[in-house]
């Protein structure tokens, strides 16, 4: 949690600085405690998490060329949690 | 070798002026006539100068700075209409605490008055070893330009974000406001990251009148830091 301590006290405006207001500190710490919606699809939101397409290609690599599973079920244990977290709806 | 010592000179014939070995003085003119060298070794100063008869150069418009820790930099009135494209140069953007995001939101017209309430963006930048990739959202009053970015850690040598950010159309309503960036910057794990890339216009507006865009808002994290001092070098595209 954020305190009125923890948070600058000026903003800069076209170069100037500004002393905030009470209640301008008191938002600014209000907002930093709230916790942001995520209002991006679930499709975007899976795809912001998924391993990349370096790790998968890798990962397949060596599971099918030299026959070492560990990457592949490593990374499809992290798809499936990321698929979990972001379910369709 | 003899010197000439006066006040004034003036010209005998009104239409002509003065000719000095073959540059004229005229009206408070210098004409350096074709095959002439004006040679500058000092400083010229054309902060009061007009220009002309050079097309499409980027013209300085200001440099901002900012060294103390701020909640936001808000830059007001710096879009007009004299320019129809703007270019800022964002050096070294890094804010209060790591992991938090760079937003930027649009004046409408200026960030004292309100924001444009829906912005579409896409960032492409952290999408290789970042512990979050590139984000693209719709129907939000920020962009972002920068996701889990890193605080400046003065015992590190890594720093904050570098943005080339350019501005299309901000003041005029025939056009959407919109914009584009290109840059450097530090994730969530202090990993550099490049290019950051991205974009993002005035979704409110895409139906209807584009909004007069005067100014900007740039947020970060729970803050921006003013140490090392951040600069924003702001220009105007000159055009014939």
């Amino acid at each position: 949690m954020f305190k009125r301590e923890d948070v600058p006290t000026k903003k800069n405006i076209n170069g100037v600085l500004i002393d905030l207001t009470d209640d301008e500190i008191d938002e600014f710490v209000e907002k930093l405690n709230t916790p942001e919606v995520d209002e991006r699809p679930y499709n975007e939101k899976r795809l912001s998490e998924y391993p990349s397409i370096d790790e998968l290609i890798v990962a397949l690599w060596e599971g099918v060329v030299e026959e070492r599973m560990a990457s592949v079920t490593a990374l499809e244990a992290g798809r499936q949690a990321v698929k979990t977290k972001y379910p369709k709806p | 070798m003899s010197e000439v010592k006066v006040d004034t000179i003036s010209e005998r014939t009104a239409a002509n002026g003065i000719v000095v070995d073959g540059v004229t003085i005229k009206d408070s003119g210098l004409t350096i006539p074709s095959g002439g060298t004006l040679d500058v070794n000092g400083t010229i100063d054309l902060s009061g100068a007009t220009q002309t008869g050079i097309d499409s150069t980027w013209k300085h418009l200001s440099t901002t700075s900012n060294a103390s820790d701020v909640t936001q930099i808000d830059f007001e009135d710096v879009f007009t209409s004299d320019y129809n494209v703007y270019k800022m140069y964002m050096v070294n953007v890094h804010q209060q605490s790591t992991g938090g995001n760079i937003e930027l939101r649009l004046g409408e017209p200026n960030p004292s008055d309100g924001f444009v309430p829906s912005l579409g963006f896409n960032i492409g930048g952290y999408s290789i070893q970042g512990t979050r990739r590139g984000e693209a959202s719709y129907n939000t009053e920020y962009a972002r330009i920068g996701i889990n970015t890193a605080v400046e850690n003065s015992s590190q040598w890594y720093g904050g974000m570098f943005l080339e950010m350019t501005f299309w159309h901000p003041y005029g309503t025939d056009q959407l406001t919109r914009a584009s960036f290109i840059g450097f910057g530090y994730d969530n794990d202090a990993n550099l990251q490049m290019p950051v890339t991205g974009g993002f216009y005035d979704r409110t507006h895409q139906a209807i009148t584009p909004a007069s865009c005067t100014g900007f808002r740039l947020s970060g994290g729970s803050g921006i830091q003013g140490t090392p001092t951040t600069k924003f070098h702001l220009y105007g595209l000159e055009q014939s």
